[in-house]
């Protein structure tokens, strides 16, 4: 922006140098649609898209802070403040339960965020490529089956009968216990399911993103001497570091999102210290039934946590590499 | 040339696949709702005739003279899944709306869109005539009325137009003071649970041939059943397979020997809350052995009916808590059925005591009724005199029979005793169920679930443990094996029905009218307490947590604020029992 002085005859200038860079602007953009109008047409039902469907019902989250009656609407609803969230916040079991969502969270963030990014990387390695399209698709199968059906096996597996109890009772010389009755495995048991699930799936993009690094670097590298594994660590990992720091970025916006399903399909008395989340707390006090203002406040706590934290991941992204989202 | 054609070709095409699955996602409704408008009625013909005159005394009697459209908004009861589309094909609605002149036009929707559907149908101001439960609303019917959403039906009953509910409720006033609000309102046409059996389905279960091997009785009290744990464990079997703990909770199978159960009861009118008593800590103590000494399924928290019952068809169980109605997949007869001859029997135990030839005061029970279930009447209802009118005729007593049997002559006969005869003898000596062709039953879909509580049931009334209102299926003259098997089966379950009935529930507190802010009130308190106890049960008998802890474990009960729940449900005790 021009500097602008106080006189008043450069203050006109000022302005009308303002508006003429606005209009200039306006000029552009206008340019800019007239070139490439087909694409502002194809980009616009996404827009109107996410209009409607995401900015419009932001006027909804103000329920969060009414009494929301489905008889008289949204705008007739009293308003009680914060009336909800102190209802949360100052339940028996909140600490516990956030302690609980953000635990699992972490632990998923610690150990099946970096394994597709592993199994990238030593996909990556193999030479046969036969055998590396056979382990693909058998590893992308998991993704496939449901959670309930994966839950199922677990039981199974987990029961004191099961193989999974079995083994773990020799190797621990005990006698068979199942093991979802034990606090101490529930989170192990969780995050290995899911990995084992999702590794296949996930470590698509990394596949991808190794790709699309330049061979010229591979051969630098190798003249100077580098051997298999230095080139993975020096060549490859910083070729597809922006892509996993954008995936780690929405990770950290995802970190109060524990889904209820699968905790609620394998957790139970015995665990809930370790494994009732927000959400199947909440479900499970029967607190959500058609209170939608209840409801909308959970989640809205929810959503600022893992906004703070993703633009705190951001930030630090962006002040520490090049990459960021925003 | 030939190429680039193909590109387009194949491009174009897969667009339009594309597109055509788009569109035909777009199509479907996500419910079975047969969607016709509830529409106005072409006369105001009742209330012309109540009004025009004399205001009490002239009400229509059914059928009615014009035809009207009642619409009933409801969800779609799983066990109709399969054999109807809708509720309006159910041979009783057909044969309500013919009694009645009326059209029913029942709009049902999955259940579990239930919730959203109904909140739609609220939010967007568009109500039906008649509401099949009001449940998915917040804060109950009593919320619902204040909401303007329901309208009360006791004017209507004071006017003369619900003749036969208010007939009920003069015969049985114990069952209308349960339906009466804490105004003195009357808001539905109910749902009530005629008589005891009906009351309870669950109950232990236990082997009989081990117990015979074991040379021991059915147990009736806590030492008899150690035993016979105990005798189990020697013989191989998981002695006594539970699931989780509420389910122990629900079902009380042994913590009713305390007369009590995990949460609030009553001792003589005073509320008193299980988990805090003394009396607790000896049931914690013998469950704590039990698990400790392998009496009890180490699975047992992760396991859910199915499991279960794959483990006892597969005989691998001593004991369990199962179910006693007919109609399910059960194993007492899935086991005669992949092999008669198999020696595995069960057969059901009554409520365990602590001392002998003591009547345990308290069980497992359903209330006889639950607020938000029954036909509530809207506020935007288009004609609601006659739709008074066809809701009452639920509880007549032709209605009553029809709900179960069908029609006399074609679907049943009548014993010289009253007892409902729905087998008709073949020429070739076989039985054919004359009842085919009434089925499915309305039972399950609404109000009515009263077994017949009226007629037939008078005897049911005398008889609260259970009554043979129909007479169980002949054998015919020549029956086989599993014929004869599954025969001795079902004398075994009625049998076991009425054991599980055995019981006097003075001890339980009975469903009271709370108003909406004492409920929940007293819900948010309780909501945690349960949580509380539910873990420290499960640490207690798992060993986590030792028992000389207990005291702190109730310390800490009373510290989440216990006593002001209770006294909230003391207070509508003693107003009822007051009366």
């Amino acid at each position: 922006m021009a500097k602008t002085s106080t006189s008043p005859g450069t203050k006109a200038k000022s302005e009308s140098v303002l508006m003429v860079r606005l209009k200039d602007h306006f000029r552009m953009i206008r340019r800019d649609i007239h070139v490439n109008k087909h694409i502002y047409l194809i980009a616009l039902p996404m827009i109107i898209y996410y209009i409607i469907f995401k900015y419009i019902p932001m006027y909804g989250i103000q329920i969060a802070f009414k009494d929301y009656n489905l008889i008289k609407g949204i705008s007739a609803s009293p308003w009680v403040g914060f009336k909800h969230f102190e209802k949360f916040i100052s339940s028996y079991y909140f600490v516990r339960v956030v302690k609980n969502t953000f635990m699992i969270s972490l632990y998923g963030t610690l150990f099946a965020f970096p394994a597709p990014i592993i199994f990238a990387l030593l996909l990556n390695e193999i030479r046969s490529t036969k055998f590396r399209r056979t382990v693909q698709t058998i590893t992308y199968m998991p993704h496939f089956v449901s959670t309930v059906v994966v839950c199922g096996m677990i039981h199974m597996f987990c029961a004191s009968d099961g193989f999974l109890g079995a083994a773990v009772a020799n190797l621990l010389g005990t006698e068979a216990k199942n093991l979802l009755m034990n606090p101490k495995y529930f989170r192990t048991i969780y995050i290995l399911s899911d990995i084992w699930k999702n590794i296949g799936w996930n470590s698509i993009l990394y596949i991808a993103a190794i790709l699309g690094i330049d061979q010229a670097q591979y051969e630098a590298a190798v003249i100077d001497g580098a051997g298999k594994f230095a080139q993975a660590v020096y060549v490859t990992i910083p070729g597809i570091m922006p892509t996993v720091i954008i995936k780690l970025i929405f990770r950290m916006g995802e970190m109060m999102d524990v889904g209820f399903e699968k905790v609620f399909l394998l957790y139970n008395e015995a665990t809930w210290p370790v494994s009732d989340v927000i959400s199947t707390y909440t479900y499970r006090e029967g607190l959500l039934n058609m209170n939608y203002s209840y409801s909308s406040a959970v989640s809205l706590f929810n959503t600022v946590i893992n906004f703070v934290l993703l633009w705190t991941t951001n930030f630090i992204s962006r002040k520490v590499s090049e990459t960021s989202l925003f | 040339m030939s190429n680039s054609t193909w590109k387009r070709i194949s491009s174009a095409g897969l667009s339009a696949i594309i597109l055509a699955g788009l569109l035909a996602g777009c199509n479907s409704g996500t419910n079975t709702s047969s969607s016709s408008q509830s529409s106005n009625a072409p006369s105001n013909n009742s209330s012309n005739a109540a009004s025009g005159e004399a205001p009490s005394q002239a009400v229509p009697t059914l059928p009615l003279s014009e035809p009207v459209t009642v619409t009933i908004f409801s969800n779609f009861n799983a066990k109709f899944v399969g054999k109807v589309e809708n509720y309006n094909d159910i041979p009783f609605v057909k044969w309500w709306s013919e009694q009645t002149g009326a059209t029913i036009d029942f709009q049902t929707v999955a259940n579990e869109v239930w919730n959203e559907q109904f909140g739609l149908k609220i939010a967007s101001k568009d109500l039906p005539d008649v509401f099949n439960g009001v449940g998915p609303y917040t804060g109950g019917d009593l919320q619902a009325l204040k909401d303007g959403v329901i309208v009360s039906l006791t004017p209507y009953m004071e006017q003369g137009y619900m003749p036969h509910l208010s007939k009920f409720y003069e015969t049985f006033p114990k069952y209308a003071d349960m339906a009466r609000t804490s105004d003195g309102d009357y808001l539905n046409v109910p749902n009530i649970r005629g008589y005891g059996e009906n009351l309870n389905s669950n109950g232990l279960v236990v082997r009989k041939d081990l117990l015979d091997q074991a040379g021991l009785a059915v147990p009736t009290t806590i030492e008899e059943w150690d035993a016979a744990l105990r005798a189990f464990k020697t013989m191989g079997v998981i002695p006594f397979s539970p699931r989780d703990n509420k389910w122990l909770n629900t079902n009380m199978p042994f913590i009713s020997a305390w007369n009590m159960t995990y949460f609030e009861y009553q001792d003589n009118g005073t509320v008193k809350y299980g988990a805090a008593q003394p009396e607790f800590k000896e049931y914690l103590q013998l469950m704590h052995t039990w698990y400790d000494e392998g009496l009890l399924d180490p699975d047992y928290l992760t396991s859910d009916t199915k499991t279960i019952t794959a483990k006892v068809s597969a005989g691998l169980v001593g004991s369990y808590v199962g179910a006693a109605g007919g109609n399910l997949q059960n194993p007492w007869y899935a086991i005669v059925e992949e092999n008669v001859d198999s020696p595995i029997e069960y057969i059901g135990a009554p409520v365990p005591t602590l001392k002998k030839g003591d009547t345990p005061k308290i069980g497992p029970r359903y209330d006889e009724y639950t607020a938000n279930n029954g036909f509530y009447m809207s506020s935007k209802c288009a004609n609601p005199e006659a739709a008074a009118m066809v809701l009452d005729y639920m509880y007549s007593e032709e209605a009553n029979r029809a709900l179960f049997f069908g029609i006399e002559g074609t679907h049943y006969n009548l014993t010289a005793d009253g007892l409902v005869d729905a087998y008709e003898k073949q020429p070739d000596g076989t039985y054919k169920s004359m009842g085919d062709s009434w089925k499915p039953g309305f039972g399950d879909a609404g109000p009515g679930y009263l077994v017949g509580i009226l007629d037939y049931a008078n005897k049911a009334i005398l008889d609260p443990t259970g009554s043979k209102i129909a007479v169980p299926m002949p054998l015919g003259d020549n029956p086989d094996a599993l014929a004869l098997k599954k025969r001795h089966i079902d004398e075994v379950r009625q049998e076991a029905l009425s054991l599980w009935a055995s019981f006097e529930a003075v001890n339980r507190v009975p469903a009271l009218n709370y108003s909406v802010e004492d409920a929940q009130a007293r819900a948010d308190i309780y909501k945690d307490i349960e949580t509380y106890v539910y873990e420290g049960v499960t640490q207690f008998i798992m060993g986590q947590r030792d028992l000389d802890t207990f005291d702190a474990f109730v310390a800490e009960i009373q510290a989440m604020g216990v006593d002001k729940a209770m006294a909230i449900t003391q207070k509508y005790l003693d107003a009822q029992n007051g009366k």
